[in-house]
């Protein structure tokens, strides 16, 4: 007799990489609560591969579509793009026509091409910002996103404010679901482990660590790092700071540890590569500073939350929403005076830190766990589905 | 040599060898020659750039003179399309082919910066003279591999130095001291020979048009940075700098300007999004215009110089030509080596990321400046009339 089949709808979720970037992060989550909660069918169609993809593949059926080619085929190239465009539909195959599909990000929307079969509804799942709608995403890629997506979510208020400039073809307003996090993973790390993370960097017991963890880019801001540590140094010589999840290996780095150096800061700043265990750093720091220009709503922000530690950033994108004026201290952009010498402030007062630090992890708890954020979401994706 | 062979040498093409077509002060010093040689009036030697890769500057180059790209990505010469499809060692044999009938011919050749060294590997040795230019403001040859550094000194017949620094910087690179000439480094100023005359003209008409096109008020101090858009080396500390300054209350007439240097609106759209980020939409004026760049430094106060990067900015050398002030982050930059010119009457350096200095020094700047003016004795040692017959007298068989 052949086993019977599951049951719950059937959903491709699109994703431009399974990566340590915060949106597959967050599908990573979506997809481990789904597996354990629901008897869904999930699939995920990867643009390109990551460091999770065998994660990805312990709770989902992963089609990794987009290597070894690059995304696009530069011109002149047509017989070439068909080919590699048929290789990419051929790791598709099988998928319903009629399933529910999420973009888990406006990034992805690329990948939908390669369902040309598809005629189920479609989930627009937005992290970006100004910067990836209109700038980053092609003007055929931004009209396919709006044209095809029958529902909108956003992953903060500044998402959906954003997404407002637009015209979408579908009338129902963009619904926010905020991003979500292991909050246990976080909170069951050893102070042994912590002591130790601190130990490698020679930050000594009563020294004030202040961390970031972002990947190396314009929007992430840096540049706007190393001057607030400047700053912050020179008022309190004491400080140490760190940006965690580089890769030593890419002329970013390399940029980075060329201003730390050019600013005489370079023994009070680490650089700290990518870790497979990020909430340990997160215990490690004593604060948490968020210099990017523009971001959805970041996870590490939250994962800093989650650890007990105050959460420091500019008024740009979505951490705003969440540091409000009692889980750390929200600053004009581009005041990176002020910035420093909230850091300053807060490196002075560890019983600020605490109360501050404890508002977010509740709020993080309550509001940002995946055993209480996932749900919420499926519940619409189960709606969506036809 | 046989009078045959210089004959047919002569009429050979002098092939120029650079890197990439990027903005910097040795593909602008490459232009200026070429400029100037494409301009006189005397029947000259044909001349072909070829370049390691394409980039911003090469239709300003390409008109001048041809251009031929070692790597073109876009291209589908058999290397590349071989590469296209991940046959690496077939693609590599083939590029070899492929540059060595690039480079191939006996011809003089001049090698217009560090960056075009690579090349050298592939020039026949019957080609010469070799001709190297090592611009006091361009990049040095701290940059380069080992094995292209050893076949420069070893290959190069002539030198040109910018500067006693570079000079110095040759000979312990292993050059002989008797084949380096010190010639100032060549500064791309189109239209700057004669212009003194119309100076203060230029300067009203450049701030009229900037009044009727940004919104510039024509008698506030101006504070500029210029450059093509690259992230995280040129404008991004350019817009805090801004953003400090302008809260200032004595900077409540000052108007800031980001010099767009040709780059497209999707160039721009970072720097755009991040001035309206920061409140500067309004304040802060991104400058498109097809006016050459020295015209438009010309027309401001001081030049702030917040290049993060290691190549040398763009504008510096048109800046020191002109006297205008600047004011920028590290240390020492180097001047054009000219005797009486250089860092300490025109240039502030202040450490590195240091934004309220940085804006103390505009102030300062601001508060002692002059009528503005066009100073043209300055920039008589690094016009193309005065440095490139030098150069070009070297390329002689």
């Amino acid at each position: 007799m052949s086993p019977t089949p599951p049951e719950g709808p059937e959903v491709v979720f699109l994703s431009h990489a399974v990566d340590r970037s915060g949106p597959p992060v967050y599908l990573l989550h979506l997809l481990g609560w789904v597996r354990a909660n629901t008897a869904a069918r999930t699939h995920v169609v990867s643009l390109t591969g990551g460091a999770l993809a065998d994660r990805f593949r312990e709770v989902t059926d992963l089609r990794i579509v987009g290597e070894p080619w690059p995304v696009r085929v530069r011109r002149g190239s047509r017989p070439l793009t068909a080919l590699r465009d048929a290789a990419r539909r051929y790791r598709v195959r099988g998928l319903d026509p009629n399933a529910l599909v999420h973009v888990n990000t406006a990034w992805s929307v690329r990948a939908l091409r390669f369902l040309p079969e598809h005629r189920g509804p479609v989930v627009a799942h937005v992290h970006e910002l100004a910067t990836g709608l209109d700038y980053h995403l092609l003007p055929a890629d931004r009209r396919l996103l709006f044209e095809r997506s029958d529902h909108w979510v956003a992953a903060s208020q500044a998402v959906a404010a954003g997404l407002d400039r637009f015209p979408r073809r579908a009338a129902e307003p963009v619904i926010v679901h905020h991003e979500m996090i292991d909050v246990g993973a976080i909170q069951s790390v050893s102070a042994a482990r912590v002591a130790e993370r601190r130990a490698s960097l020679g930050v000594g017991e009563g020294e004030c660590l202040v961390g970031t963890a972002a990947v190396l880019n314009w929007r992430k801001g840096p540049d706007l790092f190393v001057e607030l540590a400047a700053r912050a140094l020179t008022a309190e010589p004491s400080l140490r700071f760190a940006w965690l999840g580089v890769d030593p290996t890419t002329p970013e780095a390399a940029a980075l540890r060329r201003d730390l150096r050019r600013a005489g800061i370079a023994d009070r700043v680490h650089v700290v590569a990518a870790a497979d265990d990020p909430e340990v750093w997160h215990r490690a720091f004593d604060a948490f500073v968020l210099t990017a220009r523009e971001d959805a709503y970041p996870l590490a922000g939250l994962e800093a939350a989650a650890a007990g530690r105050p959460v420091v950033c500019f008024d740009a994108g979505g951490m705003p929403e969440f540091v409000r004026d009692d889980a750390g201290r929200v600053v004009d952009y581009p005041d990176v005076g002020a910035m420093s010498a909230t850091v300053v402030d807060l490196a002075a007062d560890s019983t600020m830190r605490a109360a501050l630090g404890a508002v977010g992890a509740r709020r993080v708890r309550a509001d940002h766990d995946v055993a209480v954020a996932a749900p919420r979401l499926w519940a619409d994706l189960r709606r969506w589905a036809r | 040599m046989s009078p045959t062979a210089r004959a047919g040498r002569s009429a050979a093409p002098v092939r120029v060898l650079t890197g990439p077509l990027e903005p910097g002060p040795d593909l602008g010093a490459a232009t200026a020659l070429l400029r100037w040689w494409t301009a006189r009036s005397t029947p000259h030697r044909p001349i072909e750039v070829v370049a390691t890769t394409s980039g911003f500057e090469r239709d300003r180059v390409a008109a001048l003179a041809p251009v031929r790209l070692v790597h073109d990505p876009a291209g589908w010469s058999p290397a590349r399309a071989a590469q296209r499809l991940r046959l690496e060692p077939l693609a590599r044999p083939l590029r070899a082919v492929e540059v060595r009938r690039l480079l191939a011919g006996t011809g003089p050749v001049l090698v217009a910066g560090p960056g075009g060294a690579r090349l050298l590997h592939w020039v026949p040795a019957a080609a010469g003279p070799v001709v190297a230019v090592l611009n006091e403001r361009g990049n040095g040859l701290e940059g380069l591999a080992e094995v292209d550094r050893a076949l420069l000194v070893s290959r190069v017949d002539r030198w040109v130095a910018g500067s006693a620094r570079r000079r110095a910087e040759l000979v312990e690179a292993g050059a002989d001291p008797g084949v380096i000439v010190e010639v100032p480094d060549l500064v791309d100023l189109v239209d700057f020979e004669g212009a003194e005359a119309a100076a203060p003209d230029l300067v009203q008409s450049v701030r009229a048009e900037l009044s009727e096109t940004d919104g510039i008020d024509p008698e506030a101090p101006l504070v500029v940075g210029v450059g093509a858009v690259d992230w995280w080396t040129v404008p991004d500390a350019f817009v805090r700098v801004a953003w400090e300054l302008l809260r200032r209350p004595e900077a409540a007439d000052v108007r800031v300007a980001w010099l767009a240097d040709g780059a497209t609106d999707r160039m721009l759209w970072p720097l755009r999004h991040d001035l309206d980020h920061a409140g500067l939409g309004r304040s802060v004026a991104v400058v498109r215009s097809d006016r050459p760049r020295w015209q438009l430094l010309a027309a401001a106060d001081v030049l702030l110089d917040t290049r993060l990067g290691d190549a040398p900015a763009v504008g510096l050398a048109e800046a020191e030509v002109i006297g205008l002030p600047v004011v920028g982050f590290g240390g020492p930059a180097p001047s054009t080596g000219a005797a009486g010119l250089g860092e300490a009457d025109g240039v502030d350096r202040v450490a590195h990321l240091d934004v309220d200095a940085a804006v103390d020094a505009v102030l300062t700047r601001l508060a002692g400046a002059a009528a503005r003016r066009i100073d043209p004795g300055r920039g008589a040692p690094w016009m193309p009339a005065v440095v490139a017959p030098q150069v070009a007298a070297l390329l002689e068989p």
